[in-house]
C-alpha cells in the first residue's frame, strides 16, 4: 500500500502546480490524450467571462487571460478540463474522451453489442489486462478480474493447474462447469486452459438468463466467451515478448526438525504415562547432527521447495490491407516443476486468423489454431511426492551421506520419487479450425447471411512409465562399519499407455438483420446450428519390462498385458433466435432464445425451448436528466428467463447392460462364459437441469471518471439429477449402483455483484485506472431427496450446498472437574488439555447424536478483486488484489494432530496444552489419534478453519522506452517489466495455501512466481 | 455490377445449402444415436447370444451357502455350528436376540435385486423378435430363477413383496407385503407353469443352468415346507408326487462317493442346482469361494471360522446304525471310531489326518509342560474340538492364493441335490401313507450310498418321521438344510435343538501322550418363537411404514 500512497502524492503534486501572474496571450495545442492527434473545434473559455475561442484545424488556439484566471476546454465526447493559467505562456492540453464505456463494444453470444445497449448481465475483461503479465494458464487470470466469477485454484501442477470457475457461484450438485465458447464455437475447458493469454482480445462472461439464453441447455452455469485477436488494415507489425520467471510454493507446512520432533514425542509419551521413547543420547544426536545415518534430521518438505524456472516466448505478426487482414502468433511456454528439472510442462501454441474481403459484399475468414501441451509428472504421480513428504517424520532418513535413498518407514521416500520412479507424461494436443463466409444482401439493407464450419481435432496421450525407486536400509555391522542393503526397487517397470482422440464438428447458418428507421432500431438473429462431438480412447498396459531402456508397449512382458478402450459421441441441433428493439436509444427490449435438442435424451424429450426477456432504460438520455450533470450515463436493466444444464451422462433413458467377468457355466471344471448384467436402470423421463434466473441491475458513470455497476440476481435450479437412494425400498430391486439418476433435486441461489471503477487520464499524461469488484452468492439446498428421518441438525436441505456436519468444540478442558461436569464418568481417559465437545443432547456421551451443522466446504461465498494500473511517461505500475471469503476447510492428519499414524508434527504443535500453557492452540499431545482427533471421523469445529484470504495476486512495474529513442532501432515499442504473482497471502490458517483442495494439505502447492520480461514491437 | 450480383446470389445459395445440409442427408434423424460403449436393452434383446449372456447373470442370484459373508452357514442358528469370529451376526444368531435393525444378514436385498433383473429380462424377451421357441425357453428359465429367489424370501421371511413386473422407479413405491401363503402360491404356480418348458438336461457347455428336474425339485421342497407348516395332507401329497416326478425323470443319481461329492465336478449327476463361483469382485467376500480359506483349519492355512458342535457330531450314528448313546460300538475315550462314514467326510476331529498330518486339538497344559496342539490356536478363539471338512479341497495348499481365490469353481456350492429329493419324497410320502416300501427305499438309497445299514423294518410313522429328520440333519449338514427344516418343524422342535447349550469335546493331552476326551458345555444357545422367521429389515420399514412386519418384531 505504501507504493499506492506514493503515487497518489505524486499525482496531487502534478495537479497543483500553479502560480498567479498578470494578463497575457496564451497559445497552445489541444490534442487527444489517447492517441495524441490534434483536436479542432474545441471551445476554450476563460471561466466566469464571455471571452472564448475555438481551436483551429490543427488544434491550435490563442487566448488572453490573467495568471489567476482559469481556462476551460470543452469538446463533445470529451471530458471538460480546466487549467489555471499561472506563469504559463504555452498551454498544451490533452483532452480525455468521456468514460470509455460509452463506445465500448461487448462480445455477446452470436455477435457483438455496444455496451450502451446491452440489457443482459455481461462482464468482460480486455486483452490489455490479460496480456500485461501472462500466466501459464488463462483460467487463473480471471478470478477477481471479472465480476461474477468465483474460483478456486486447488492445485499448482504445471499443465494441470487450472482454476475451478464458478460463474455466480454454485447452484447444482451436478457439473458446475461453465460453457467455453472460443470464437463463437463451443469448445472444451482444456481448449480454454491451453490458450495463449496474449492471443486473447477479450473474454466476456455471460451471467444472466438474457445473456446465456442463446446457449440454452448449456447456459445455466454461465458462459465464457473468448474472442481471439484479428488483424487490422495497418502495415505489418511484428512483436516479440519474452518472460522469465522463477516459481516457488506459496506456503508449505512448517514441520518440526528431528530434535523438536523427538522432544514433543517424548512429551506425548509422558502424557500417556509411558516412558520416553527417545533417550537423552538420541536427543543430543538429533540436536548436533553428529549421526546423520541413524539420527538424521530430514527436511522432507525440501522436495517441494526447489525454485523452478519458467519461461514464455511469444511472436506475433499482424496487419493487413483493405482486402486481407491477418493475425499470426506463436507462443512457447516451458514451466519446470518444483519437484525436478526433468519434470514440468511445455506448451507450443500457434494461431492464424485471416480475414478476406472476397467481394464487396462477401467476407471470408479462416482461423486455425493449435496447441501442443506436454506435462511430465513423476511416475508415482505428483500427488505421491507431497503425500509421502508429509508422512514421514524427520527422524527417518531421506538420503544417506553416500547418496543412497533411505527406506522411508511409512509409504515411499518422497525424495526419491521425482527422478527415480519413471514418469507420467500427458500430452494434450489440439488443432482448432473455423471457416466463415459472410454475405451481405445488398437488396435488403442490414440483412446478412453467414455460414460457419468448425472442426477440432484433439489427440491426447497419457503414458505411465512406472518403476520403484531403489531404497536402502543402513545396518550397523559389528565393528562399527555400516552396510547398506537394498530393500525396495527390485521390481521391473510397468507401462500403461492411453491414446485418445476427441473431435468436434460444427456447422452453422446465421441470418442477421440490423436496421434503424428513425428512432426505431431493430435487430434480429436466427441461427441454425448442429454439433457432433466424438471421443474415443484405447489403452494398453504391460508389466515386467526386462530393462528400463525401451519405453514402448512391445518391449514389455506379455503375461499380464491388458487392453481397454471405449468410444462415445454426442450430437446437438439447435435454433437460436434474438429480437432486439430500441427506441430513441433509451428504451431497450430484447428477446433471446434457443430451441435446443441433443441426443442425450429420449426421443420426444430431446428438445427444449429456453426463452429470456430483458429490458433496459437509459435514464441518462432522458430530458429530465439533462441538468443532472454529475451523471454521465445511467442505465437500468432487468432480465428473466430459463436456462438448462445438460452436462450429464448420455443415454440415461436407456437401460444399460455391461459385461460381467463371466459366468461359470458349463460342465465342470467350467470355463467362464460371457455374462452381461444390468448395470443401470433407465429413467425414461430424464431431462436437463432447469434454471430460472432473474437479474436486475444498473450501470452508471458519473463525475466523468467514476463508474458503478450493481447487479442483483436470483436463481432457482430444479430438475437437478440425484439418486433417491434413501427413499427407495430395496424390494424395488434396484441397488445403489443400478439406480438411475432422477430430476428431482432443487437448489436456490442468489447474490449481488458490484463493480466500481475510477479511470482518469490526467492532462499531464498520468493515467490511473482502478476497479474494485465484489461478487457474493448464497445457495440453499431445497431438495436433495433427504429422508424425513434426518434430524434437523443433520439436514442438508435448508442449508448451503456442501454443508459439513460434526461436533462443536467449546475449547479445551482445563480441569478434571470440567470433564466430569460435562460427561460424568463416561470418559475416564479424558484429561485436561483434551477438546471439550459440546454434548448437544445432554446425555453426557459424545456420539452421533452430537453432530450438527458446522459450516460449508471450501468454496468461497464471496470474492473481491481490486485492480489498479497507474502509468506515467512510460512507467507503469499495476497491482491486483484478490480476496475470497467464506470458504471452510477441515484439516486432518498431521496438519491437525501430530504423530497421526506415526507421522510428523508441526512447529505450531509445540503450542499444545500443558498445565503451564493453558491457553494453547492445540490439545495436549499424544502419540495416537484419540478423542481429540478421531481419524475416521475428524469433523469438528476444532479442526475447521476459515479459509478466507486476501492475496496480492499480481504486482508489476513496467517501463516503455521513449519512442524517439527506440525508433532509431526501427522499433515501435520496447517494454520491460518485472512482476510477481501471489507474493502476499493473508489468511487465518497459516500452514497451507488457503485454496488447497485437500484436508491434509498435500498436493502440488500454488506458486509464487517472480517474472522479468520484455516486449518488443517492430 | 451484374457479375458481383451474380456472385452474391451464388454465395447466398451456398450458405442456404449449408443450412439445408444440416437438416437432411441422413437416413435416420440426426439425434437418433445410440451409445457406442455400452449395451442397451435394445441391443440385448435383438441378439439371442447377448440375451443368453444376460440370463446367465441371473445365476448369480441363486442362494449360496459356502459363499456367505464370513462363510458362516445359517445353521449357526440351530446350534449345529458356531463361529469363532464373534463379528456380530454369529453372536446375534446364537443369542436369538436380534431385531429388525440388527438382523442384517438376510437375503432381502439380494433376492429382490435378482427378481428385478429377471423381470427386466422377461420384459426384454417379451418385447423381442426372437422366435417363439427361444422366447419360451428364455421366459421359462428366468421365471424359474425368479421363483427360486422367492423361495429364498419365503423360507427366510415368510411374507414378501410380490413383484411380477419390473416397476419403473417413477411408479408407486409403497407396495405391501403378501402373506407367506400368497408367496407360496406364487412360487408353486410359477414353477408348475414353467417346468415343462425347461430342458430335461442341458448340454455340457450349458451345464449349471436350471433344468426341469431342478425346478420341480425346488417346487417339491417348497411344497414340503408349506405342508409341514400347515400339517396339510394334500400338500404332503403334492410334495411326494413332485419329488417322485423328479425321481422318475431318471436324470439324476447319487454320486457314489459321498466325500468327493462336492469336489468331483465332472460326472456328477447328483448336484441339481448350484451356485457358480466366478471371479466377480464384490460378489463375495472373496473373489472365489470364501468357504475354503475361511473354514479350513488354521494349521491348513485357513481361518478355522466355523466350528461344528458336539451337538451335531453326536448325530452321526455308529456303523451299526445306532446313536453313540445306544451303541455298544461307542467308546467315550475313542469316540471317533466306528462312526458313520459321512462323519469322516464332513468333519476334522482330534486325530483325523489332513495332508498326511494328524490334527492336534488340545489346549496347553503348562503344569505338565505340554504346549497347545497345532490346531487348537487359542489366539483364534474358542474351539469345539472340530473343524469343517465338507467342501474343503485338501489338494489346494495355497488357500488364499490364485489357485483358490479368484479361480472358477473348485467345489460345488449345492443349492439342491438328489439326496435331498429322495429325503423330501420319503418325508412327504411317510406323512401321506406311512412308511411304505417306497419310503424305505428312498431313505435307504441315501444311507447305502454313505455306507450305512438300512433302517430297521417295521418302524411306525412317527419313528420314521424322526429317522428322516435325523437323516437330513446328518446327510445335509452344513448345507443349511437343518436351518430351514427347524423352521418348518415348528417351535417345539426348534426349542429342543436350538434352545439348549452347545456342547464341545474337551480334549486333554496327557504327559504319557495319550488323550482324554470329555463332554463340556461350549456356549449357551437361545432361540425364541419369533426367530422362526426373520424380521423385515427396519430400513425397509423406514422407507415404507405401511410395509408390515413379522410377528414378534
Amino acid at each position: 500500500m505504501k507504493k499506492v500512497t506514493f503515487f497518489m502524492v505524486l499525482m496531487l503534486l502534478c495537479c497543483s502546480w500553479q502560480f498567479v501572474l498578470a494578463q497575457k496571450t496564451i497559445t497552445g495545442t489541444v490534442t487527444d490524450a489517447k492517441d495524441g492527434s490534434t483536436l479542432p473545434g474545441v471551445s476554450i473559455v476563460v471561466k466566469t467571462t464571455t471571452t472564448g475561442t475555438v481551436s483551429d484545424v490543427s488544434g491550435k488556439f490563442s487566448i488572453n487571460a490573467t495568471a489567476n484566471q482559469i481556462l476551460q476546454f470543452s469538446f463533445v465526447g470529451y471530458n471538460t478540463q480546466e487549467v489555471t493559467v499561472g506563469s504559463q505562456a504555452v498551454i498544451n492540453i490533452a483532452l480525455v474522451q468521456k468514460s470509455a464505456m460509452l463506445n465500448e463494444v461487448v462480445v455477446v453470444g452470436y455477435g457483438t453489442q455496444k455496451k450502451e445497449s446491452v440489457t443482459a448481465s455481461v462482464a468482460s475483461v480486455s486483452s490489455k489486462e490479460l496480456s500485461a503479465s501472462p500466466a501459464a494458464n488463462v483460467s487463473n487470470m480471471i478470478a477477481g478480474r471479472v465480476t461474477g466469477v468465483l474460483s478456486i485454484q486447488d492445485n499448482g501442477t504445471p499443465g494441470n493447474d487450472n482454476s475451478n470457475i464458478f460463474i455466480r457461484g454454485i447452484a447444482t450438485t451436478g457439473s458446475t462447469q461453465p460453457l467455453y465458447v472460443i470464437d463463437g464455437i463451443p469448445r472444451s475447458a482444456i481448449d480454454f486452459n491451453r490458450l495463449t493469454p496474449t492471443d486473447i482480445e477479450s473474454i466476456s462472461v455471460l451471467k444472466d438468463a438474457a445473456a446465456a439464453a442463446v446457449y440454452g441447455t448449456r447456459g445455466a452455469n454461465g458462459v465464457l466467451l473468448i474472442t481471439t485477436k484479428r488483424g487490422s488494415s495497418q502495415r505489418a507489425s511484428f512483436s516479440y515478448s519474452a518472460n522469465f520467471g522463477m516459481q516457488k510454493p506459496t506456503r508449505l507446512p512448517d514441520y518440526l526438525d528431528s530434535y523438536g520432533y523427538a522432544n514433543l514425542y517424548n512429551e506425548a509419551m509422558a502424557n500417556e504415562d509411558r516412558p520416553a521413547y527417545y533417550t537423552a543420547d538420541d536427543l543430543q544426536k538429533f540436536k548436533d547432527g553428529s549421526d546423520p545415518i541413524f539420527h538424521p534430521n530430514t527436511d522432507w518438505m525440501k522436495v517441494l521447495r526447489r525454485p523452478a524456472p519458467m519461461q514464455q516466448h511469444n511472436f506475433t505478426v499482424s496487419g493487413g490491407n483493405e482486402n486481407v487482414k491477418y493475425f499470426l502468433s506463436y507462443n512457447y511456454l516451458n514451466q519446470k516443476s518444483i519437484l525436478s528439472n526433468n519434470l514440468g510442462f511445455v506448451r507450443h501454441n500457434f494461431r492464424s486468423n485471416i480475414d478476406v474481403q472476397a467481394t464487396k459484399t462477401t467476407k471470408v475468414a479462416l482461423d486455425i489454431s493449435g496447441y501442443l501441451g506436454e506435462s511430465d509428472e513423476p511416475g508415482g504421480e505428483t500427488y505421491w511426492v507431497s503425500r509421502n513428504a508429509e508422512v514421514n517424520p524427520p527422524t527417518v532418513v531421506g538420503q544417506y551421506p553416500n547418496g543412497l535413498y533411505g527406506n522411508a518407514d511409512m509409504g515411499m521416500n518422497a525424495w526419491a520419487i521425482p527422478d527415480n520412479s519413471g514418469y507420467r507424461r500427458t500430452e494434450d494436443d489440439g488443432v482448432l479450425t473455423r471457416m466463415e463466409i459472410k454475405q451481405d444482401l445488398p437488396f435488403i439493407k442490414g440483412l446478412s447471411l453467414k455460414a460457419i464450419g468448425a472442426f477440432d481435432y484433439k489427440p491426447n496421450i497419457q503414458k505411465d512409465w512406472v518403476m520403484q525407486p531403489k531404497l536402502y536400509n543402513a545396518v550397523q555391522e559389528a565393528g562399527g562399519t555400516v552396510r547398506y542393503e537394498q530393500v525396495s526397487g527390485f521390481g521391473l517397470p510397468t507401462l500403461r499407455e492411453r491414446r485418445g482422440l476427441s473431435k468436434n464438428f460444427i456447422l452453422e447458418g446465421q441470418i442477421n438483420y440490423n436496421q434503424s428507421f428513425g428512432k426505431h432500431n431493430f435487430g434480429g438473429l436466427l441461427v441454425f446450428s448442429q454439433q457432433q462431438a466424438t471421443d474415443d480412447w484405447i489403452q494398453a498396459s504391460r508389466s515386467e519390462y526386462l530393462s528400463p531402456i525401451l519405453e514402448v508397449i512391445n518391449a514389455g512382458g506379455t503375461a499380464n498385458q491388458l487392453t481397454e478402450g471405449t468410444s462415445s459421441q454426442y450430437r446437438r441441433r439447435s435454433i437460436v433466435g434474438r429480437i432486439a428493439y430500441a427506441f430513441n436509444d433509451r428504451y431497450l427490449l430484447e428477446f433471446n432464445s434457443r430451441y435446443d435438442g441433443s441426443d442425450l435424451f429420449a426421443s420426444g424429450k430431446r428438445f427444449g425451448f429456453f426463452p429470456a426477456f430483458s429490458a433496459g432504460w437509459v435514464v441518462s438520455k432522458e430530458q429530465f436528466m439533462r441538468n443532472v450533470t454529475f451523471i454521465d450515463n445511467l442505465k437500468l436493466r432487468g432480465s428473466y428467463g430459463t436456462l438448462g444444464n445438460d452436462q450429464i451422462d448420455a443415454y440415461q433413458y436407456l437401460t444399460f447392460y455391461s459385461f460381467g467377468s463371466g459366468a461359470a457355466i458349463g460342465l465342470p471344471p467350467s470355463s467362464f462364459q460371457n455374462n452381461i448384467y444390468l448395470s443401470r436402470m433407465a429413467n425414461k423421463e430424464v431431462t436437463w437441469e432447469k434454471s430460472k434466473k432473474a437479474n436486475i441491475g444498473f450501470e452508471s458513470g458519473f463525475l466523468d471518471n467514476f463508474s458503478l455497476e450493481v447487479d442483483l440476481f436470483w436463481e432457482k435450479r430444479n430438475n437437478i439429477l440425484g439418486k433417491r437412494g434413501e427413499t427407495i425400498p430395496s424390494y424395488f430391486g434396484i441397488n445403489e449402483d443400478q439406480m438411475p439418476y432422477e430430476n428431482f433435486e432443487k437448489i436456490d441461489n442468489k447474490g449481488i455483484e458490484v463493480t466500481a471503477g475510477y479511470n482518469k487520464l490526467f492532462s499531464n499524461g498520468f493515467n490511473l485506472q482502478t476497479r474494485f469488484n465484489v461478487t457474493s452468492t448464497k445457495n440453499t439446498v431445497i431438495d436433495i431427496g433427504e429422508s424425513d428421518d434426518v434430524p434437523d441438525r443433520m439436514k442438508q436441505e435448508g442449508r448451503p450446498l456442501n454443508s459439513m456436519f460434526g461436533r462443536i468444540d467449546l475449547g479445551l478442558f482445563q480441569t478434571p472437574q470440567q470433564i466430569t461436569d460435562a460427561y460424568g464418568n463416561n470418559y475416564p481417559d479424558l484429561k485436561p488439555g483434551d477438546i471439550y465437545y459440546q454434548d448437544l443432547n445432554g446425555d453426557k456421551l459424545i456420539d452421533d447424536q452430537d453432530r450438527t451443522y458446522i459450516g460449508t466446504a471450501n468454496v468461497p461465498k464471496a470474492m473481491f478483486g481490486f485492480n489498479s494500473i497507474m502509468s506515467f511517461k512510460g512507467f507503469e505500475f499495476s497491482m491486483f488484489w484478490q480476496a475470497a471469503v467464506g470458504g471452510n476447510q477441515y484439516i486432518s492428519s498431521w496438519l491437525a494432530q501430530p504423530f497421526v499414524a506415526g507421522g510428523k508434527a508441526l512447529k505450531a504443535h509445540t503450542d499444545c496444552w500443558r498445565p503451564d500453557n493453558t491457553g494453547a492452540k492445540y490439545p495436549r499431545v499424544t502419540t495416537q489419534s484419540n478423542w481429540n482427533y478421531i481419524e475416521e471421523d475428524p469433523l469438528s469445529t476444532f479442526w475447521l478453519y476459515d479459509m478466507s484470504y486476501l492475496r496480492l495476486k499480481n504486482v508489476e512495474i513496467a517501463y516503455s522506452l521513449p519512442k524517439q529513442l527506440i525508433s532509431k532501432a526501427y522499433m515501435q515499442n520496447l517494454r520491460v517489466y518485472f512482476n510477481a504473482v501471489n507474493i502476499l497471502t493473508f489468511s487465518a490458517f497459516k500452514e497451507v495455501d488457503p485454496e488447497i483442495g485437500s484436508t491434509y494439505g498435500v498436493g502440488y502447492p500454488q506458486s509464487i512466481v517472480y517474472n522479468v520480461g520484455f516486449q518488443i514491437g517492430f | 455490377m451484374i457479375n458481383s450480383m451474380k456472385s452474391t446470389i451464388y454465395n447466398i445459395l451456398i450458405i442456404c445449402a449449408v443450412v439445408l445440409v444440416l437438416q437432411s442427408c441422413e437416413k435416420t434423424p440426426y439425434l437418433d444415436t445410440k451409445p457406442l460403449d455400452v449395451l442397451s436393452e435394445e441391443d440385448i434383446f435383438s441378439d439371442p447370444a447377448l440375451a443368453k449372456a444376460n440370463v446367465l447373470t441371473l445365476y448369480e442370484g441363486l442362494p449360496w451357502v459356502f459363499g456367505r459373508p464370513v462363510a458362516i452357514p445359517w445353521e449357526a442358528e440351530t446350534g449345529d455350528v458356531n463361529s469363532n469370529y464373534d463379528w456380530g451376526l454369529d453372536i446375534r444368531m446364537r443369542e436369538g436376540d436380534y431385531d429388525a435393525s440388527s438382523c442384517d444378514w438376510g437375503p432381502w436385498g439380494k433376492d429382490y435385486d435378482y427378481i428385478r433383473k429377471a423381470n427386466n429380462f422377461l420384459e426384454g424377451v417379451e418385447g423381442s423378435e426372437f422366435d417363439p421357441d427361444t422366447k419360451k425357453a428364455f421366459t421359462a428359465e428366468a421365471r424359474a430363477l425368479r421363483a427360486v429367489s422367492y423361495s429364498s424370501l419365503y423360507r427366510c421371511y415368510g411374507q414378501a413383496v410380490i413383484m411380477p413386473k419390473a416397476l419403473p422407479i417413477t411408479s408407486e413405491i409403497n407396495q405391501t407385503l403378501s402373506s407367506s401363503d400368497q408367496v407360496f402360491d406364487f412360487i408353486i404356480s410359477e414353477l408348475t407353469d414353467v417346468a415343462p418348458d425347461l430342458p430335461l438336461k442341458w448340454d455340457d457347455s450349458n451345464r449349471g443352468r436350471i433344468e426341469q428336474g431342478a425346478a420341480l425339485g425346488v417346487k417339491a421342497r417348497i411344497l414340503l415346507h408349506q405342508a409341514t407348516l400347515k400339517n396339510d395332507q394334500t400338500l404332503y401329497g403334492q410334495a411326494a408326487t413332485t419329488a417322485k416326478a423328479v425321481m422318475e425323470l431318471n436324470r439324476y443319481s447319487l454320486y457314489p462317493d459321498y466325500g468327493q461329492m462336492f469336489l468331483a465336478m465332472a460326472d456328477n449327476e447328483e448336484i441339481m442346482l448350484y451356485y457358480q463361483y466366478a471371479t466377480n469382485p464384490g460378489r463375495h467376500h472373496f473373489d472365489g469361494s470364501p468357504w475354503l480359506v475361511m473354514n479350513s483349519a488354521q494349521s491348513m492355512g485357513g481361518w478355522g471360522g466355523t466350528r461344528p458342535t458336539l451337538n451335531l457330531v453326536d448325530q452321526f450314528e455308529m456303523t451299526d446304525g445306532k446313536l453313540y448313546s445306544e451303541s455298544p460300538l461307542f467308546n467315550d475315550q475313542d469316540p471317533y471310531t466306528n462312526r458313520d462314514p459321512r462323519f469322516y467326510a464332513s468333519i476334522y476331529y482330534q486325530g483325523s489326518t489332513s495332508r498326511g498330518r494328524e490334527f492336534e486339538n488340545w489346549p496347553a497344559d503348562e503344569a505338565n509342560g505340554i504346549p497347545e496342539g497345532k490346531d487348537y490356536r487359542s489366539d483364534y478363539g474358542l474351539t469345539t474340538g472340530f473343524f469343517i471338512k465338507k467342501g474343503i479341497d485338501e489338494s489346494i495348499e495355497d488357500l488364499s492364493g490364485s489357485e483358490s481365490v479368484g479361480s472358477p469353481m473348485k467345489q460345488y456350492d449345492p443349492f439342491l441335490r438328489y439326496a435331498d429329493i429322495l429325503l423330501i419324497y420319503a418325508e412327504a410320502q411317510n406323512e401321506v401313507s406311512g412308511p411304505d416300501g417306497s419310503v424305505y427305499d428312498a431313505i435307504n438309497q441315501v444311507r447305502a450310498r454313505a455306507g450305512m445299514p438300512d433302517l430297521p423294518a417295521g418302524l411306525s410313522k412317527d419313528d420314521m418321521r424322526a429317522k428322516i429328520r435325523h437323516e437330513r440333519r446328518v446327510e445335509l449338514c452344513f448345507e443349511e438344510s437343518h436351518f430351514y427344516d427347524m423352521r418348518r418343524y415348528g417351535l417345539e422342535y426348534a426349542l429342543s435343538v436350538a434352545d439348549i447349550p452347545m456342547m464341545k469335546q474337551s480334549i486333554t493331552k496327557n504327559p504319557d501322550g495319550s488323550i482324554t476326551y470329555g463332554r463340556e458345555i461350549f456356549m449357551e444357545h437361545h432361540f425364541n418363537e419369533r426367530n422362526l422367521l426373520w424380521p423385515i429389515p427396519q430400513g425397509e420399514r423406514d422407507k415404507n411404514s405401511a410395509l408390515g412386519q413379522n410377528p414378534g418384531y
